[in-house]
């Protein structure tokens, strides 16, 4: 692209009026190429007076709450998130390239959970009265987005998964696994999708409060269509993160 | 005024202080959740993208630099481009559920009638003078709300293609303007 075409589509990127598509190309742009960075850095400082005729707006107590404890999952989870991050990565992924050889154990066969669309529920994350124990995960990919967030609420025996900044793979399918310290093989929990939040079922194990103060990790790996053939992953992670206590 | 305060907090967030970004959210959450609920008009994704948001700018504050702007354009880009996933996310899959829509006034913000600008403002506004009414308030729409240009030629009953050559023309302009400022 010439210079001021690479800097027109910057302001358009900026201005908010590329469709998904497109944006995902300049979100791709903006992580190789410097100077598309850069254009969209200036037109986001030429753009951003535009908000000082905007009303401001007080949002609702209960997002400070939300904001809070993910934040004490994320702070919990490492002293150096970044590091620790690419640690746990590392580890991961060696461990699953060795489950790719392992001999299949007969793991019980987990039911495939289907993927529960709640799009128009009550946010899971809303704070709740008394509060409840819950365990909170942020998943990460190696170079930090966050792809999904995941909380537990031990009571209701059921986890929510909320995408963040995941984008839909192309052709492939997203998996859910946990990671338990004591298992050798890692246990499905079925597919993710990536438009909206999704409630599902913990397993015992997951709920166990040895497991849990053992480290329980999530993963999501990338997998063909319809999840990993043989209930084992196969495909890459693309993002994990550590099960940690959010509540007193 | 407020800019060198929250350019501190910043820095202290950036170093795992708490309370700092609990003073960030505080001084600046109102400005955040607005302009995520005027570009999805609705109260609950409003409230999601403003967590996510601001989850982001915990994490990312240790990148920040006065460089890439004063700390709440950058805030407020990280909350916009959130905001608009979302809407393009569900256009894309259709949702169409009319459910909390907030009521909003129909009427674009306008920030030639502020009292007070800031000189960047004065600046912006002055360079987008140049341009003729319709093609201002395309950018101005677009800005606000984050329409697509197919909803700005609806909107402004101009078609597409008109719509797409004026925001390009006005943009390299406004560009030129401030540049040369």
């Amino acid at each position: 692209m010439a210079k001021r075409d690479l800097d027109i589509f910057a302001g358009e990127y900026v201005l908010g009026t590329l469709d998904a598509a497109e944006r995902t190309e300049a979100e791709s742009l903006l992580r190789s190429d410097a100077d598309f960075a850069r254009a969209v850095r200036d037109w986001e400082q030429h753009l951003s007076p535009l908000d000082e005729a905007a009303d401001p707006v007080q949002p609702p107590t209960a997002v400070w709450t939300r904001i809070a404890s993910a934040m004490a999952a994320g702070s919990a989870s490492a002293s150096n998130p970044l590091t620790e991050l690419a640690n746990q990565m590392v580890e991961l992924k060696r461990s699953l390239s060795m489950w790719r050889y392992a001999t299949m154990t007969a793991m019980a066969a987990m039911v495939a959970l289907a993927v529960v669309w709640l799009g128009g529920l009550q946010s899971p994350f809303q704070a709740p009265t008394a509060p409840e124990e819950r365990y909170v995960a942020m998943l990460k990919s190696e170079d930090g987005k966050m792809g999904f967030v995941v909380t537990m609420d031990m009571s209701g025996r059921q986890f929510a998964i909320k995408p963040v900044e995941a984008q839909q793979p192309q052709d492939g399918s997203y998996e859910l696994w946990a990671i338990m310290k004591d298992k050798k093989t890692p246990m499905t929990l079925g597919l993710v999708g990536t438009d909206a939040y999704a409630m599902m079922d913990a397993p015992t194990t997951m709920l166990d409060r040895k497991e849990l103060e053992q480290g329980v990790e999530l993963a999501v790996s990338m997998e063909p269509k319809g999840g990993a053939p043989k209930g084992q992953p196969m495909g890459p992670v693309m993002f994990a993160g550590l099960l940690v206590k959010a509540t007193p | 005024m407020a800019q060198p305060q929250l350019d501190q907090l910043l820095r202290a967030a950036a170093n795992g202080d708490q309370d700092a970004f609990r003073a960030i959210y505080d001084a600046t959450s109102a400005k955040l959740f607005g302009v995520a609920v005027r570009i999805l008009k609705r109260s609950d994704l409003a409230e999601d993208v403003t967590q996510d948001a601001y989850l982001k700018i915990w994490d990312a504050a240790p990148s920040y630099s006065p460089d890439i702007g004063s700390p709440m354009s950058w805030m407020v880009a990280i909350t916009r481009n959130r905001a608009i996933d979302v809407l393009r996310k569900r256009t894309e899959v259709g949702v169409d559920d009319q459910k909390e829509v907030i009521e909003q006034e129909d009427e674009t913000p306008d920030p030639y009638e502020l009292t007070a600008q800031s000189r960047d403002l004065k600046a912006l506004l002055g360079c987008m003078e140049m341009l003729k009414p319709d093609q201002r308030q395309c950018l101005l729409l677009a800005y606000y709300y984050g329409y697509t240009h197919e909803e700005i030629s609806a909107r402004m009953s101009t078609p597409v293609g008109t719509v797409k050559s004026w925001i390009r023309r006005s943009l390299a302009r406004v560009k030129k303007c401030l540049d040369d400022g």
